[in-house]
């Protein structure tokens, strides 16, 4: 007979216990390696626990003048949210909304705010070009992605097939590359209007520049000649000077692809100039806006602008309904539409690279996001059907000349009248 | 609980303990639980705290330092154009720039305390914040070098942009200083331009470049510049064109610079303040948990405390119950039992516990054990009286054992050894008593013991445990003395133990009989020299009883004018001399009877002293120096004083031959009592004796002589006219022999001493004897028979006897004698003890004394047994004269026994 000591039973209660804190330590271990373990890609995850957000960064431009063009940015979005009841794969999608000012250090500063958020999934913006070219090195350089629904400077993807200077890895665009926009104007100024003379101004903005040197090298191919190439600042109010400049160049006419309200105080201050009686006047798509119109009133009249084809369709039609239903009145600008399709695309894109683990945790890759929207291909877009190029540009490229003789008609009445059409051959 | 005791009752002692000790165990592995959880939150709210304020320390240095910098930054704006470039570089630009490096480094201090390990749990404020903030440093610090470098490209002097476009604008003004129409187009050109570096408006460039192109249109279209000139003119208007096209752009960059400096400032400066909020709330939130989980943790121990007291009592209680009160009772039975108590018992219940069933088992066992006691205590009872017995049984074989028994313990590590233990045998061998040397060191009792080797033997006792036999030996000290034999053993217990005996009787014996046997080995030399002399002697002493007595006889019938006397008194004196030297042979054959007589030794020292023999020694040994030490009221001796004076001369000269130049011979007497070992070792009894000593200073007598010198004719002396006949100290031994005393001889190189004891003589009266003469050794007519073998010696004797006046009848044998007596009677007999053939002098008599029985007899010899002389004397002889005797000896001799004859037959009637 044997019998057992109460040390004896004390040790083993003790080992025990010991014994299932060091399995527990093992299994926690484990459990945190497996999570680890999930991500393969070589940008890193975003993971997203079981009822956790679906965070979006938004840049737009959001105060200023040119708030508007941001605004129909984000109703595109909205949209595009509503649509999808604001969740994907289970998961609420937030948005992280910041304004850049349109301006380039107002990108760089804004897109900080949402690459220091480790679960920014990808950015939706910009509606500047100058905020979007700094922003999107921000942006590549953490490994996120950003699509645009208004970003069209040539500049920020690419210029003549190859990559443009300020291309950076990650970003996409539903916004045509007018690269070709401000050829199509300047072969209809040159070919159907027979003005050899041409004055451009832009306002250091890459979009603007890039449509100007567009402009200006097609023009130039053609036997044009550019009079005065100048520029105005970002705010400034007084164009008295440059216009007197452009007056005196004996242009016969004057491209200037601007945002308001600098757009704005060139066309009023010119129509103050005598000079300008015989000067002909474009501008571009920034312009082709209802709150320009509103604002300039008769003073637009027989102005010309250059900007993306209005997308047409049930689609369209539908989108529009559900913009109006949405936010009691008619859409400012067209831009709502490429906005959504970019939207669109990234959740597409989203949906078609996460991977969800059994507890519905959601596991995004960077790397794979970004590929997956290079990969898209003739997706069905409000605005047609996309493909995106290994530059980034998804959108495609036809631009309209629109004429505003009737300013009351608004943006329905300019966008309805085409004096020409161009669609890349 | 009522319910739970049976269950309890029935448990294992072991397993009551292990519920016991598991419920205490509990306790303290819950308050060690409680007491390290609220350790961890203790310490994580203190690590908060910590990390919180470390990171408000941070937060606020950085946006001092980014506060500062963007000072600097403003600063070099603002002197950059209204004091040199390079001074403001050096007073705004660069103190910025190391403003913002330690900004970042801050930042990235910062970054490794948010990050570290875990994310920043800072609430309130969101990562995207604190990844901003902290990028916001590297940001600011590329956009302040950024503009740094702006503002350098603009107003860097000779090769800013500004200098270029003023260099040109000077270039300009100096090619058309002679048109003053021009001059005043430029200097209004210039005055704008220069409202432009003011106002930094790009429509006021504009404005400048539209009157540069009106004044590019004056001069172009003016005839008085050459081709050339205004090739020149166009060169520098399109220069200044680009310079100032380059200047706005660098204006443009740097007012975005500024702007998003503001921007910058606008994003951190919430994102600081929200930190630094929020970090004093970690703070105060980290004490306040503290301060609420030390309240939560001293209640709970104080509870479980409390519980665990309570707890502990109630198992205190019914562990001593069922277990302590048990054991108490088991301790206490047992102690009354090892008392003696061997009828107590357990109170054993129901329990079936460990404890219940040492109980049932004490119990029985008590039983068992009170039933073996009894028979055990008889046996103990039994086994020790035996034990006494045999105790008492050994004590009395130690005690009364023929041997002695010392036991020693051993101290000093072996080296002495102490008296433990001593035997009655012991006591009485060295006359001490037991008392007297326990706990003592047996060096200290036996102070010589070491030179015996002894108490080596019991250090090797003692080391080696074997047991070893100490050879005998012979042990003194001013206490006792004796021979020892030791055997020394070791006991089991360390004491060493010493059985020995007390052999000094036997030694003593052994020595005795040895030296009782070379007495016996002498005596049978000296009587095998003693026949041989003898033999020579008797023959010599009748010849020369001749020789001396024929010269007497002579010499009494011529005149004294006889020219023949003088010849005939050379023949009797060499006849003495003859006779004299026969007498050496006889005394050291002890064959002859000496005449002993009382003397006083100081007077026969005196008598050689006096005589002519010393005085021829004297001369022989001038160089020697002579002296007497004479002791006082000396006892008288029984001698023969003729061998004593013998024996001094002798010893003298041996003494003095000894002697080889310078030295002293000295003559001692004194009285000695000898004590019982001297006695031993003298062969002498203890008693008184009168001491002869001669002593020399010579070169004394080597060990190997010692043992022989008193044999005969043993000599180590060269052979000379000194030398005696080889019998000086062989008359000496055999003459101290002959009185009943002994010879010591101490010798050593400084000298030789011989001391001769004579024993004491009971009669102290000295008999003063005068030399008669030959009338008062005349006879009246006595007849006298002559017996003797030799014709010659019977006619001498008759001759003598007849000149003396008595009648003398010869006979020639003993057989003739008894046979002539058997008719006839004498008055005395002459009788010759030796006679061959025929009977002897003892047998005659005693045939004569059977016809005769009071017939008295001289007795003559030459030699003669003294056993047979001293028959004939026992027999009633009268008197012995030796051969060769003069006339004077023979008268008087015969005389003495007549007269005795007549003084008895007188005092018979």
């Amino acid at each position: 007979m044997t019998t057992t000591l109460p040390f004896h039973k004390f040790q083993t209660t003790l080992f025990c216990g010991f014994f299932f804190l060091i399995l527990f330590i093992l299994l926690s271990s484990c459990q945190e390696s497996q999570k680890i373990s999930e991500c393969k890609d070589t940008l890193g995850c975003v993971t997203i626990s079981a009822g956790a957000p679906l965070q979006i960064g938004v840049l737009q431009a959001l105060s200023g003048q040119v708030a508007p063009l941001g605004q129909a940015q984000l109703r595109g979005l909205e949209l595009a949210l509503d649509k999808r009841e604001h969740t994907l794969l289970g998961h609420r999608i937030v948005t992280q909304v910041e304004d850049t000012g349109c301006t380039a250090e107002g990108g760089a500063n804004s897109v900080l705010k949402l690459i220091a958020n480790p679960q920014t999934v990808a950015i939706f913006g910009s509606t500047c070009s100058g905020a979007a070219a700094t922003a999107s090195k921000a942006m590549s350089a953490a490994g996120l992605t950003m699509i645009s629904g208004n970003n069209s400077a040539p500049f920020l993807t690419s210029i003549a097939g190859t990559a443009a200077p300020n291309f950076e890895k990650g970003y996409f665009r539903t916004a045509a590359n007018e690269e070709n926009a401000g050829k199509a104007a300047a072969e209809y100024v040159y070919l159907k209007l027979g003005l050899k003379n041409a004055a451009t101004i832009h306002d250091n903005d890459i979009y603007t520049r890039g449509l100007v040197e567009s402009f200006q090298k097609a023009f130039l191919e053609m036997g044009g000649k550019i009079v005065l190439a100048t520029a105005i600042n970002k705010g400034d109010t007084m164009m008295e000077p440059v216009l007197q400049a452009v007056g005196k160049s004996q242009t016969q006419l004057l491209f200037f692809p601007l945002f308001q309200p600098e757009g704005n105080h060139i066309l009023l201050q010119a129509r103050k100039l005598f000079s300008f009686n015989e000067i002909l006047l474009i501008s571009d798509g920034a312009l082709i806006e209802q709150s320009f119109i509103q604002e300039v009133g008769d003073a637009a009249k027989g102005m010309y602008f250059v900007g993306p084809q209005r997308p047409t369709g049930t689609a369209v039609m539908r989108l529009t309904e559900t913009y109006q239903k949405k936010y009691n009145e008619a859409p400012s600008a067209s831009y709502f539409f490429s906005a959504f399709d970019a939207a669109e695309l990234l959740f597409h894109a989203i949906e078609s690279i996460a991977t969800q683990g059994k507890d519905g945790t959601l596991h995004i890759g960077r790397e794979a996001l970004r590929n997956a929207l290079y990969n898209t291909s003739a997706y069905h877009g409000v605005t047609g059907l996309l493909s995106c190029d290994q530059f980034g540009d998804c959108g495609n490229a036809a631009f309209n000349i629109l004429r505003l003789d009737v300013p009351e008609q608004g943006i329905d009445g300019l966008e309805s009248n085409i004096v020409h059409s161009w669609v890349s051959k | 609980m009522k319910r739970l005791l049976p269950h309890w009752n029935t448990l294992g002692l072991t397993k009551k303990f292990s519920l016991v000790f598991s419920l205490l165990f509990s306790f303290i592995f819950i308050i060690a639980a409680v007491s390290y959880v609220s350790f961890l939150y203790i310490n994580k709210a203190e690590k908060n705290i910590l990390k919180s304020i470390q990171i408000e320390r941070l937060v606020l240095q950085m946006n001092h330092g980014q506060q500062k910098a963007r000072q600097l930054i403003g600063s070099f704006f603002l002197h950059q154009q209204q004091s040199s470039l390079q001074e403001a570089h050096e007073r705004y630009a660069q103190p910025s720039v190391s403003e913002i490096a330690r900004v970042i480094s801050l930042s990235n201090e910062l970054k490794k305390l948010l990050f570290h390990k875990t994310e920043s749990s800072i609430r309130g404020i969101t990562q995207t914040d604190l990844n901003l903030y902290l990028a916001s440093a590297k940001r600011f610090a590329d956009t302040s070098i950024e503009a740094v470098e702006l503002v350098s490209r603009r107003g860097a002097p000779e090769i800013g942009v500004q200098a270029r476009l003023r260099i040109n604008a000077t270039s300009l003004a100096k090619e058309i200083r002679n048109h003053p129409s021009l001059q005043v187009q430029y200097l209004n050109m210039v005055s704008i331009y220069k409202d432009y570096l003011i106002s930094r408006q790009r429509p006021v460039m504009q404005r400048a470049l539209n009157m540069l192109s009106e004044l590019q249109t004056v001069i172009t279209q003016n005839t008085s510049f050459t081709a050339n000139e205004k090739g020149i003119f166009l060169k520098q208007f399109v220069s200044m064109r680009n310079l100032a096209q380059e200047l706005l752009n660098i204006d443009l960059a740097i007012s975005s610079t500024i702007n998003d400096f503001s921007l910058q400032e606008q994003i951190t400066e919430r994102i600081s303040l929200t930190l630094i909020q929020q970090s004093q709330q970690e703070v105060s939130f980290a004490q306040n948990h503290i301060q609420l989980t030390q309240q939560i943790l001293g209640y709970v121990i104080l509870t479980i405390a409390l519980l665990a007291f309570f707890a502990v009592l109630s198992l205190a209680r019914l562990m001593q119950a069922s277990v302590t009160y048990r054991v108490l009772s088991l301790a206490k039975a047992a102690r009354e039992y090892s008392k003696g108590n061997m009828g107590v018992r357990v109170r054993v219940d129901d329990d079936d516990d460990e404890l219940g069933l040492l109980g049932t088992s004490f119990n029985s066992m008590a039983g068992r054990l009170n039933d073996l006691v009894i028979t055990l205590e008889d046996k103990v009872e039994k086994r020790t009286a035996d034990l006494a017995i045999r105790e008492a049984f050994y004590r009395q074989l130690f005690d009364h054992g023929s041997n002695a028994i010392a036991v020693y313990k051993a101290v000093n590590e072996g080296q002495d050894f102490v008296f433990v233990d001593f035997n009655q045998a012991g006591e009485k061998i060295e006359h001490i008593q037991k008392e007297e040397i326990i706990g003592r060191k047996v060096d200290e009792v036996f102070p010589r013991l070491k030179d015996t080797g002894l108490l080596d033997t019991f250090r090797e006792v003692w080391k080696s445990g074997e047991p070893l036999s100490h050879p005998d030996f012979y042990y003194e000290d001013s206490r006792i003395e004796g021979w020892r034999q030791n055997r020394v053993y070791k006991l089991p217990t360390g004491e060493i133990v010493a059985m020995y005996d007390d052999l000094t009787r036997q030694k003593r014996a052994e020595q005795e009989k040895e030296i009782m046997e070379q007495q016996l080995l002498q005596a049978q030399k000296m009587e095998a020299i003693g026949l041989l002399a003898g033999g020579v002697a008797h023959d010599l002493n009748n010849i020369l009883t001749a020789v001396i007595n024929y010269p007497e006889i002579l010499l009494l019938q011529l005149p004294e004018e006889s020219p023949l006397r003088t010849p005939i008194i050379q023949i009797r004196e060499s006849g003495l001399r003859a006779a004299a030297v026969v007498a050496d042979l006889l005394t050291v054959a002890r064959g002859v009877a000496n005449k002993m007589e009382t003397a006083d030794l100081n007077q026969l020292i005196a008598t050689f002293l006096e005589s002519s023999e010393f005085g021829q020694i004297k001369t022989d040994h001038s160089h020697i120096h002579y002296s007497a030490d004479l002791g006082e009221h000396l006892s008288n001796i029984t001698c023969s004083t003729v061998h004593v004076i013998k024996c001094i001369m002798n010893l003298v000269i041996n003494g003095s031959e000894a002697i080889p130049a310078t030295g002293e011979v000295t003559i001692q007497s004194r009285k000695e009592l000898l004590n019982a070992r001297q006695a031993v070792k003298y062969c002498l009894d203890p008693v008184s004796y009168i001491v002869l000593a001669i002593s020399d200073t010579g070169k004394g007598i080597s060990e190997a002589d010692l043992d022989h010198i008193f044999e005969p004719f043993y000599t180590k002396k060269v052979m000379s006219k000194k030398s005696g006949t080889g019998l000086g100290l062989s008359i000496v031994w055999n003459t101290m022999q002959d009185h009943g005393g002994g010879v010591v001889v101490h010798s050593s190189k400084k000298g030789t001493r011989f001391d001769l004891y004579f024993p004491i003589s009971a009669d102290q009266h000295i008999k003063k004897k005068l030399l008669p003469t030959l009338n008062e050794l005349r006879g009246s007519g006595e007849t006298i028979l002559i017996v003797d073998d030799e014709p010659q010696l019977r006619k001498i004797a008759m001759t003598i006897l007849q000149e003396l006046g008595y009648i003398t009848i010869c006979k020639e044998s003993g057989e003739d004698a008894v046979s002539y007596l058997q008719t006839h009677s004498v008055d005395l007999l002459l009788l010759d003890m030796i006679m061959d053939p025929g009977m002897n002098g003892r047998k005659t008599f005693e045939q004569i004394l059977r016809i005769h029985p009071k017939q008295k007899a001289l007795l003559v010899s030459g030699f003669s047994e003294n056993a047979e002389v001293d028959k004939a004397l026992a027999l009633g002889a009268g008197a012995f004269i030796k051969k060769p005797y003069s006339m004077y000896e023979l008268g008087e001799a015969i005389l003495d026994i007549l007269q005795k004859t007549m003084e008895l037959a007188y005092d018979n009637r």
